[in-house]
This record gives structure tokens, C-alpha cells and sequence, in this order.
């Protein structure tokens, strides 16, 4: 039963410093009890940073949040958990090394005397899973499969008396019979009488089991309506995906530069790359897309030397590298930016010019006798930095004075500047203004006259904005290959992810 | 920035210096005659002065030792067995080697080297395919090659004629030269500085330089660039662990002529601090060596003037440990910014 | 022989077991307190000093704890609020703990060699009149004083102590420091409490060693605390593992005294016994350890 307003967002707003992004620019949403509401948007829309400010974790600049109708004022998750608002992080908030019983009731443990009540907990987990079929409770969680460990984290909300349920991207790393066990999961939640609210990518399963679609784009609400009100069309047309108009160049499609076959990939139990194979020429930019993270990433990171697959070839101009240093596939030939651009593909103690000369430093004649030539190395650099129209007031300086594109600047200077045969990047234009993205775009249309490249992402815009083909990951499978023919507009790649080939 | 780097450690060297003040003002029945002889002693003669120089050599020499692991981001706690048992085996081989005085002062130089490095080298290996943290077995391999060095000196290669526990002296002509008679300052100062001058050349100026400070600062950046780390932290561990037995060769060969049980006394240790003191920067290591060395110097002076206890530089060197990765003019407010990455 | 072996084994683990269950309480936390050496230092002379002065054991156990906690808690404090690295910090306490019990013993004592207290409190010591019959089982049974049955019912204790919320708590912050602030657990004071834990430990375990001799040497710890580090360290998290740990550990010292007693081994080779042994633990458990991630991966 749809029950009453628990919760009510108005004109919520939200900038982030020092960067000074909006992230969001005023948001309206109300949740009911009983219902399952999701929240939608293209990447960067303000999603998670609004279920971040309803369970306390951060505090808007502005507007006001109703709970029962009174005003309140999360300063912590305390506050918010003490009003039953709980938030399911996409990376669980569970401690791995211990017990399911222990991740479920850290924090509150019921006592007898100095020590923990077993018997009570235990009482309490029960009166719960009546409607929630538990695993077992002394398992470490480390051994538990990502759906369990997503249902222990929704029993411990509940077990903290959640009454709205806040889930971000809930089936993000979920096999598709797990996807089912959930809903299931939030049926019955919705029929105690739980307000849910759950962002996802996915927008045929938003409606099929919402209640109720909200759209966030760029900060703001642009939807909000019953489901049954709505069809796919109208949803995509409000998320509003841009198909960037980048120049595309046609170029002749040259020799095959990398071949992969059959490379799988573990870690732990978990598989995450299942025997997939690829080709790649000179002139092609290939994606590779999936919803979250579905295995392209580490793919990449396979490719340039980071993983060592379980099994698998992989070929580089009809050479075998795959046991080759990272250092030897980079001196062939292969570029890499890592996703994670603070902590991997930067240095942030060091300087600009120390971040941008690591891929050449060690070669003559910016290296002789393993003496460094810096006037030589500045030089060079400062015309790579120009070239790429990086700013910079001097190039000594720490490289964490640059601003975000600036560095996404940077980073890319270095590896496209000598001409890389391929290039892997993992999301090359997340998080930056439009004008760095067109001039990626730009740069990576260039690159296809001598290479190619691979573009990871889980962002449909950007793979429709800067990929000639698309490969479609889920789940760690190469699912299908769209050919430029069928990429029409980016919902393209969304609407078909679903679907079965 | 620059405030808080240079003031910290003026900051830890002055508590330092009021600690032991305070100390020694309390325990000594002739306060102000303690005082004087601890602060004032070093720089009353030439030979106190000369001593004071001497003492801080092997603090150089194992400071520029511990700078090098923490260069590549490593944590070398064995510097006191490298130091000191380096040094035993060098004078050792130099003993039973019979050569010119020349090729044999090198060659102790070298053997001490290797057997240094070779201690370092363990606790490196045990970490990398092991993955026991290097911090407390390069201290415990460090500290039973102590046993195992006195155990040396007592049995096997003793003096008969000596009455403490020590070799047989070296050749007067294998030995280092002095620079300030009747002092102990020799001329392995000079190697000392002209070691610290090269690693920093190397740290600016090189590609083994280059390599370490990423190396040090975000090893998963220096992975992902095709550096090979694992090389990079071997290396350092293995010039760390010969330049502390460096440090102690040179000891022997310029003071003491021989092995000499405990010659060591803490300097392996006292490296550590020296390093970390001058924010590991080998450039400015003379200066925190002659700190330490004063300390040193003004506690040994004070004990033989008015019998104070010289432990009470252990105490104060312990403290300069506690507080010299201190920060002292720190900022709370960086971690609560909010971030959108 | 052998049974006498056994006993002195039981004698020689219980101080390592101690100070090692009182590092692991750090480790648990995330913050391996590695002046345990020091710390234990401080302890023996402080506990002798104080019961000789005031002829009581008790009065100098207590002493010893109280002081002990007070150096723990430096090292948490150093670390936590001036921002210094907590290694550093630790060896730092280590090196003026050293300092400062020579020197204390050279000014209160005017000595600073190994220093005998006449009067000496007795300890209290078991005995049981059962089981006259059986000689071994009576060696291996009877005559534990007072501060190691104290250190037996430590072990348990520390055991009990992982099953309360607080110890749960402990495990948690050490493995996900980030989950723990998020389901609002104070983590400051939960390290407090580790730190505080620790020092007690660490002051219990440097009673067992000068007090029940009557004792005091510079030298005493004998590397100890160190053994007790890698004993925390293998152990783990598990009170248990670590009570295994330090039973090899107290073994092999036990083994080393006898050596000296009986054997003409020079005393030098006789105090690397229990460090190489030390080693030899390390390295089998790390083998085995790596041999069985290597098994499934």
C-alpha cells in the first residue's frame, strides 16, 4: 500500500569546493512509504551526491529536508539513521574479514553484562528473516557473493530500524539472477511498508519495478512521475544525453594492431573477465561499454601489464606480449591512462614537469649514462604542455595546483604526445567542461591516422561521443559489438544493455 | 609551507635542548657546572672540538644510510647490525689478507660494503616474496649479527693480548689519516660529506634519483609508468645496508684502528633520527650528525667533569626520535573538504 | 630433563605471551605499538624499585602497569595528535627507555650494573600437595607464582576480551577504518583503550621479569619485547594464534638458557638463539602462508 510522505526534498543544493562544481543546482524529490522510487540521470547528474546529503554523509548549501514533515538537519549519519534513513554505499559499508553476525551488528551490539548478547542479536536477525531468507551467520563475508553481502547490508539497515532505504546502483556488480533475488527483496520491503529509493543506469528496470522515476540532469530535477504515466522514450529524452556533434574522420582501417584471445580473469573467486576476445586496427576507436563495472576496465589494465590473466593471449602487431613488463608493452608502442586519475596516473607530491616526463625520462637523450638532462627535458616538455594547451605558470610547480581538466590535460599530453599505436584509456572525459571533451574528442580522431584506440567507460555518452564501435560488456562477457551504423545516439548503448542477444 | 618545514625541526631540537637542560639541572648536585661542561664543552679545546667532528662521521655515514631506504620509501631498522658487523668482517678480512696497505684499506672498505648490503638485502627479500613487513626482521637480522659479531671479537679473532674484547690492530699504514691531532677527527669526514654530496647530486641530478622519489611518493604511479619497483626498493635497501657498514669500516679504520666490541653504541640507530631530522635531505645530514654528535660529545664531557651520567644522552636522543616526524604546526582542516573525485 | 625443559618453556613464554597479547591489541587496531621493548624495560625496574621500597609486590606491579600505560599512551598520543610517524615514535620511546633506566638506576641506586634488592618482597607461590607421587607432573604443575598465574588468567582474559563488543570493535576499525567511522563507531577511543591495554600488558610482562629475581639489569628485556612483536604480528588477531606463537618463542629461550647452563656455547651465540629461531617462525609461517594463497586463488 502507498502509505504517506515520509521524506521531502525542496530546492536542495549543493557545491563542491575547491573544485567548484554545482554538482546540484536545486532538487526537489519526495519518497512514500511503501513505494520504490528511482533516481535517474547520466553520469555526473548529482545523483549520488543527493542520497549522500539525505543520509547525512555531506550537508547541502541550501534548501530544506522534511522528514514526517518536520524540518531536519542531518550534521552525521547518526542523525539521519536515528530518523531511519539509510544509505547502501555501491561499495558496501561491510567489514570483509568478519563474521555476517559480527558486519550485522557492529556498532550496536546488544550487551549482557560486558559481553556480546548472542541469543538477543540472534532473536532479532529472526524476526527479521522470516521475510528475509539469511545466509548463515558465521560466515566471513569475504566468502559471501556480492547479492548477500548487498541483502546483509540491507538486514542491518533494517536491523538499525530503517524505515527508507537508500540504495545507490544497488545491481551494479549483481549477476542477473541476483538482480531478480533483490527486487524481490524490495517487493517485500515495499510491502512492510519501506519507502526505497535506488539510483541505477538501467532504465528498463527502473521502470519495471519503480513506483516512480525521478530525473536529475546536471543538478536539477527535470522528471518526476508515477511510472505507469511513462515509457522508455519520454525517460531518455529527459536524462538528455548529448550526442556531442565530435567531428568523426573516416580513415582507412589499416593493419590489426592488437588481437585478444579468449582472456580470463579472476580475483578471488570472482570472475571478472570470462574468456573474452577482441581485434583492433589502425584507424579504429573502440569502446568498450558496460553499465558499472562489468570487467572493461580491467581489461585495460590487463592489456597494458597491471593484471595477469588466468589464461588467455594477447597479441601487439602479430606479437605475443602477454608476458611482457609493463615497460617493454610501453616501449612497443602502448599508451595507458588509468581510471583512477589522483592516485594512479598521477603523482600528487611531485611536480608537473616530474608527472609529465615519466614516460620518457629514461631514453637518450633525455637520459645519458643515467644522468638527466633537464634543460632538455624541460624543453621538451614545455612544448608537449603547449601542444596540448595545458596552462601552466611554470612547470616546476607541484602538479597539484593545476585544475581538474588541466591535469586530465596533462595526463593526456603524455601519453598521445609520441604517438602512441594504441591507446587505452579508461573514462578520458569524466568529469571535465565541455570544452577539454571536445578537444579529446579531437585528439582521439587524430590519433587513428598511424593508431587506435581502446576507451573503457560506463558512460554512454562518452563512448557514443568518442568510439567508432562499441563493445558491450556485462558482467565480465563481451555481450555484443555495435558497428557505427547502429549508433544512432547514445541511448542506443543504455536501452540495449538490458537486452538479450 | 616552508614555515612549517624549517620550524618543526628547529622546534624538536630545541625541546631537546630544554629536556636536558631540565634534566641535568634537576639530578646534578653542581647544576650550573653541568650545564656548562654539556653545552659549553664541545667548543671549549680543539681536542674536544675535534672529538665532537669525529663523533658525528659515523652518524653521517649511517644518517645518509637510513636517507637512503627512506629516499626509496623504505624503513631500514638493521643499520646498527650492518654498521657494526660490516665493520667486523671488513677488519677481519683485512687481517688475515695479506696486502699492500692501500689494497687492503680498500678491501676492508669493499667486504664491509658487501656484507652491509647483504644484511640489508634479507629483510628485503622475506618482504617482497614473503610479504613480512621489513621493519621488524631487518632489526632482528640486524640484532643477531650483533650477538654473532661479538661472538667474533670474543672467541676467534680476540687479541690474546688486548683487555677488552677487540682484534688485533690494524697496520698503521691501512689506517685513515687525522686531520686534527690530538683529536680524533680522521679523514674519513671527508668521505662522509663527499658521500652526502653525491646522493644528493644523484637525488637531483640522475635517473636513479628521479626513479626513487617516485618511487617513494606513489609507488602504483611508478608501477603503472613501467618502472620496475621492486628493483628500485632492493637497491636502495642494498646501498643502505653497505653504507651503514661504510660507516662503520671507516670508524674503525680512523679511530680505532681495530674491531672493538660495542664500538657501534647506537650510532646504526641514531642514523635514523639524523635522517629523519633534516626531513632525510643528504645535503644538510652534517648538520644533524653534528647535532647528535654534540649531544653526544657535551653528555661524554659533562660525566667526566662533574660525573654526570652520560646515559642522559640516550634519553635525549630518544626523545629527538619521538617528535622529529612531528608536526608541529599542523592544519586539522584539510581532511574535512569535501571532494567530488 | 625434559619435563624441566617443558617447565622453564611454560616460565619463558608467559612474559612474551603477555606483552605479545598487549602489542596485538594495537595491531588490531591498525597501530602496531613497536615500543614494547621499552615499555617492558621501564616496567622491570620500575617494579622492583617500588615493591622493594614499599615491600610490596602488589604496590610494584600496579607501579609498573601505571607506568608502563603512561609510555603506551605517549606513543598513541605522539602519533595521533602531533601527526609523528608511529615506527619512529616507537623506536624514539624505545631508545629513551633505555636511557632513562640506566640513569634513574645510576641516580636512585648509584649503579648502573645489575643491581640486587635485599628486601625483597616474596611473591606468592603455589603449591599444591597433590599428586606427590608423580614427580614429572609435580615439576611441570607446581610452583607457578603469583604474577604467572596472573598472566595466565591475562591470556584468557584477552581472549574474552575479543568476544565483547569492544573487541569486535577493535577488529573492525583495524580492518576497515573507513566502514567503522561510517557506522559511527568512535574510533579514537577505541584505539585509546588498545593503547591502554597494551601498556597494562606490557607492565604486567616486565614485572615476570625482574620481580620474582629480585632483580634489576639494563639488559634485561633481552630482546624480548621484540620477540613479542613478531609473535603479535604472526598471530594475528587471534589471541590464541598468538599464545602458539610465543610458546615456540618461549621455547626456544628456554631452550637458550639451558644451553648456557649446560654447555659451553659463548654467551653471545646463546642470545641469537631465540632471535634465529625467531626467524626460523617467521619464515616457516610465511611460506606456508604464501603456499596456501598460492593453492587458491
Amino acid at each position: 500500500m502507498r502509505g504517506k510522505t515520509i521524506v521531502q526534498l525542496l530546492n536542495v543544493q549543493k557545491t563542491f569546493y575547491p573544485s567548484g562544481v554545482k554538482a546540484l543546482k536545486g532538487v526537489n524529490l519526495f519518497l512514500e512509504a511503501g513505494s520504490v522510487h528511482a533516481l535517474l540521470g547520466a553520469n555526473g547528474a548529482g545523483k549520488t551526491t543527493l542520497v549522500r546529503i539525505l543520509a547525512g554523509e555531506i550537508q547541502p548549501d541550501a534548501g530544506e529536508i522534511f522528514v514526517d514533515g518536520r524540518a531536519v538537519n542531518f550534521r552525521t549519519p547518526k542523525d539521519a539513521m536515528r530518523h531511519g534513513i539509510v544509505l547502501v554505499h555501491q561499495n558496501l559499508s561491510l567489514v570483509e574479514e568478519l563474521t555476517v553476525f559480527e558486519n550485522l551488528f557492529l556498532g550496536r551490539e546488544p550487551r549482557r553484562l560486558f559481553f556480546l548478547d548472542r541469543k538477543k542479536a540472534e532473536q532479532r536477525v529472526k524476526d527479521l528473516s522470516e521475510r528475509l531468507f539469511l545466509v548463515a551467520l558465521d560466515r566471513r563475508v569475504v566468502d559471501l557473493s556480492m547479492a548477500e553481502k548487498q541483502k546483509i547490508e540491507i538486514v542491518r539497515a533494517l536491523l538499525f530500524g530503517a524505515r527508507v532505504l537508500l540504495l545507490d546502483e544497488p545491481t551494479a556488480y549483481l549477476s542477473e539472477s541476483e538482480e531478480e533475488r533483490l527486487f524481490e527483496l524490495l517487493a517485500s520491503l515495499k510491502r512492510n511498508g519501506c519507502a526505497i529509493l535506488f539510483i541505477t543506469h538501467d532504465l528498463n528496470q527502473a521502470l519495471k519495478i519503480a513506483d516512480r522515476v525521478t530525473v536529475l540532469r546536471e543538478g536539477e530535477t527535470v522528471l518526476s512521475e508515477e511510472t505507469s504515466h511513462l515509457n522508455v522514450r519520454q525517460v531518455i529524452e529527459a536524462m538528455g544525453f548529448r550526442s556531442s556533434e565530435s567531428p568523426r574522420v573516416d580513415v582507412e582501417i589499416g593493419e590489426e594492431l592488437l588481437k585478444v584471445s579468449d582472456i580470463t580473469l579472476r580475483s578471488g573467486k570472482r570472475l571478472v573477465l570470462d574468456r573474452v576476445s577482441l581485434s583492433v586496427r589502425q584507424g579504429e576507436n573502440v569502446g568498450l561499454f558496460g553499465l558499472g563495472n562489468d570487467g572493461q576496465f580491467d581489461l585495460l589494465e590487463v592489456l597494458i601489464g597491471l593484471k595477469k590473466p588466468v589464461s588467455g593471449r594477447i597479441f601487439f602487431q602479430a606479437r605475443d606480449i602477454t608476458r611482457l613488463s609493463i615497460r617493454e608493452r610501453r616501449r612497443l608502442g602502448i599508451a595507458y591512462v588509468p581510471k583512477d586519475r589522483l592516485r594512479e596516473a598521477l603523482n600528487l607530491e611531485g611536480s608537473i614537469l616530474e608527472n609529465a616526463m615519466v614516460n620518457v625520462y629514461r631514453e637518450i637523450p633525455f637520459a645519458k649514462f643515467g644522468l638527466l638532462n633537464w634543460a632538455l627535458l624541460q624543453d621538451y616538455i614545455h612544448g608537449m604542455l603547449k601542444e596540448f594547451q595545458v596552462e601552466t605558470n611554470s612547470i616546476m610547480q607541484p602538479v597539484k595546483t593545476l585544475s581538474g581538466g588541466n591535469l586530465q590535460r596533462l595526463i593526456l599530453a603524455r601519453e598521445l604526445f609520441r604517438g602512441p599505436k594504441l591507446f587505452l584509456a579508461c573514462r578520458p572525459t569524466s568529469g571535465l567542461d565541455a570544452q577539454v571533451q571536445h578537444y579529446i574528442a579531437e585528439r582521439l580522431q587524430q590519433l587513428k591516422s598511424w593508431g587506435c584506440a581502446l576507451i573503457a567507460t560506463n558512460d554512454a555518452e562518452e563512448a557514443f561521443g568518442l568510439c567508432d564501435k562499441v563493445l558491450i560488456f556485462s558482467k565480465g562477457r563481451l555481450k555484443r559489438t555495435l558497428y557505427k551504423e547502429q549508433l544512432t545516439e547514445p541511448s542506443v548503448l543504455v536501452s540495449l544493455v538490458g537486452e538479450q542477444t | 609551507m616552508m614555515h612549517r618545514k624549517v620550524l618543526s625541526p628547529i622546534l624538536t631540537v630545541a625541546i631537546a635542548f630544554l629536556l636536558s637542560a631540565v634534566i641535568l639541572g634537576i639530578t646534578s648536585r653542581q647544576p650550573r657546572e653541568t650545564l656548562r661542561w654539556f653545552f659549553l664543552g664541545p667548543f671549549s679545546n680543539f681536542y674536544f672540538f675535534g672529538n665532537m667532528l669525529a663523533a658525528s662521521i659515523p652518524l653521517m655515514f649511517t644518517g645518509l644510510a637510513a636517507c637512503l631506504a627512506f629516499s626509496a620509501g623504505m624503513f631500514n631498522l638493521g643499520l646498527e647490525g650492518q654498521h657494526y658487523f660490516g665493520a667486523i668482517i671488513g677488519t677481519i678480512v683485512a687481517l688475515s689478507v695479506p696486502t699492500s696497505s692501500v689494497s687492503s684499506m680498500f678491501l676492508a672498505l669493499a667486504v664491509s660494503f658487501l656484507v652491509g648490503a647483504l644484511l640489508a638485502l634479507v629483510p628485503m627479500l622475506l618482504r617482497l616474496t614473503l610479504g613480512f613487513s621489513e621493519l621488524i626482521s631487518s632489526f632482528m637480522i640486524g640484532q643477531v649479527f650483533i650477538y654473532v659479531g661479538d661472538f667474533l671479537l670474543n672467541g676467534l679473532f680476540r687479541d690474546p693480548e688486548a683487555a677488552l674484547a677487540a682484534t688485533r690492530h690494524l697496520d698503521e699504514t691501512v689506517v685513515l689519516a687525522k686531520i686534527l691531532p690530538p683529536s680524533n677527527l680522521h679523514a674519513g669526514y671527508v668521505v662522509a660529506i663527499a658521500l652526502c654530496l653525491m646522493f644528493t647530486v644523484v637525488r637531483k641530478w640522475f635517473v636513479m634519483g628521479y626513479e626513487f622519489k617516485m618511487v617513494r611518493e606513489n609507488p602504483r604511479f611508478a608501477k603503472i609508468h613501467g618502472m620496475d619497483v621492486e628493483r628500485i626498493w632492493l637497491l636502495a635497501m642494498i646501498l643502505s645496508g653497505g653504507v651503514a657498514a661504510l660507516g662503520g669500516m671507516v670508524e674503525v679504520l680512523g679511530v680505532y684502528g681495530r674491531a672493538v666490541k660495542g664500538f657501534s653504541h647506537g650510532n646504526g640507530f641514531n642514523g635514523i633520527a639524523v635522517s629523519l631530522l633534516v626531513r632525510n635531505n643528504p645535503a644538510l645530514i652534517f648538520l644533524s650528525a653534528l647535532f647528535f654528535a654534540y649531544l653526544e660529545s657535551g653528555a661524554e664531557i659533562a660525566s667526566l667533569m662533574v660525573q654526570t651520567p652520560a646515559e642522559i644522552v640516550r634519553l635525549v636522543q630518544g626523545i629527538v626520535f619521538c617528535l622529529v616526524t612531528a608536526e608541529f604546526l599542523f592544519s586539522r582542516g584539510e581532511r574535512d573538504a569535501d571532494s567530488v573525485t | 630433563m625434559l619435563t624441566q625443559l617443558l617447565r622453564s618453556s611454560i616460565s619463558s613464554t608467559l612474559p612474551i605471551v603477555v606483552a605479545a597479547l598487549g602489542a596485538s591489541f594495537t595491531q588490531r587496531v591498525g597501530k602496531l605499538n613497536i615500543a614494547i621493548e621499552g615499555t617492558m624495560l621501564v616496567s622491570c625496574f620500575v617494579s622492583v624499585y617500588v615493591a622493594a621500597g614499599s615491600n610490596s609486590w602488589l604496590l610494584g606491579v600496579t607501579a609498573a602497569m601505571t607506568s608502563s600505560c603512561l609510555l603506551s599512551l605517549f606513543v598513541w598520543l605522539i602519533h595521533r595528535y602531533l601527526g609523528a610517524n608511529i615506527f619512529v615514535t616507537g623506536l624514539g620511546v624505545n631508545l629513551v627507555a633505555s636511557g632513562l633506566v640506566v640513569f634513574l638506576s645510576s641516580t636512585l641506586l648509584g649503579s648502573k650494573g645489575t643491581i640486587f634488592f635485599e628486601e625483597m618482597p616474596s611473591i606468592p607461590v603455589l603449591r599444591l600437595e597433590v599428586l606427590e607421587h608423580s614427580e614429572p607432573l609435580r615439576t611441570l604443575l607446581f610452583d607457578y607464582n603469583v604474577l604467572e598465574l596472573i598472566a595466565m588468567l591475562v591470556v584468557f582474559v584477552s581472549w574474552l576480551i575479543t568476544k565483547t563488543p569492544l573487541g569486535l570493535r577493535m577488529k573492525a576499525i583495524g580492518k576497515n577504518e573507513t566502514v567503522a567511522r561510517q557506522l559511527g563507531l568512535n574510533v579514537d577511543w577505541t584505539r585509546i583503550w588498545s593503547f591502554i591495554f597494551c601498556g597494562l600488558f606490557c607492565g604486567l610482562a616486565g614485572s615476570m621479569l625482574s620481580l620474582p629475581l629480585g632483580l634489576f639489569v639494563a639488559g634485561m628485556t633481552n630482546n624480548r619485547g621484540w620477540l613479542a612483536l613478531v609473535a603479535a604480528v604472526l598471530g594475528g588477531d587471534n589471541p590464541l594464534g598468538v599464545l602458539g606463537v610465543s610458546m615456540v618463542l618461549g621455547f626456544s629461550v628456554a631452550l637458550s638458557n639451558r644451553l648456557q647452563l649446560f654447555t659451553t656455547l659463548p654467551a653471545e651465540i646463546v642470545l641469537s638463539i631465540p632471535l634465529i629461531l625467531t626467524l626460523g617462525v617467521v619464515l616457516i609461517y610465511s611460506i606456508l602462508k604464501t603456499g596456501e594463497r598460492g593453492r587458491s586463488p
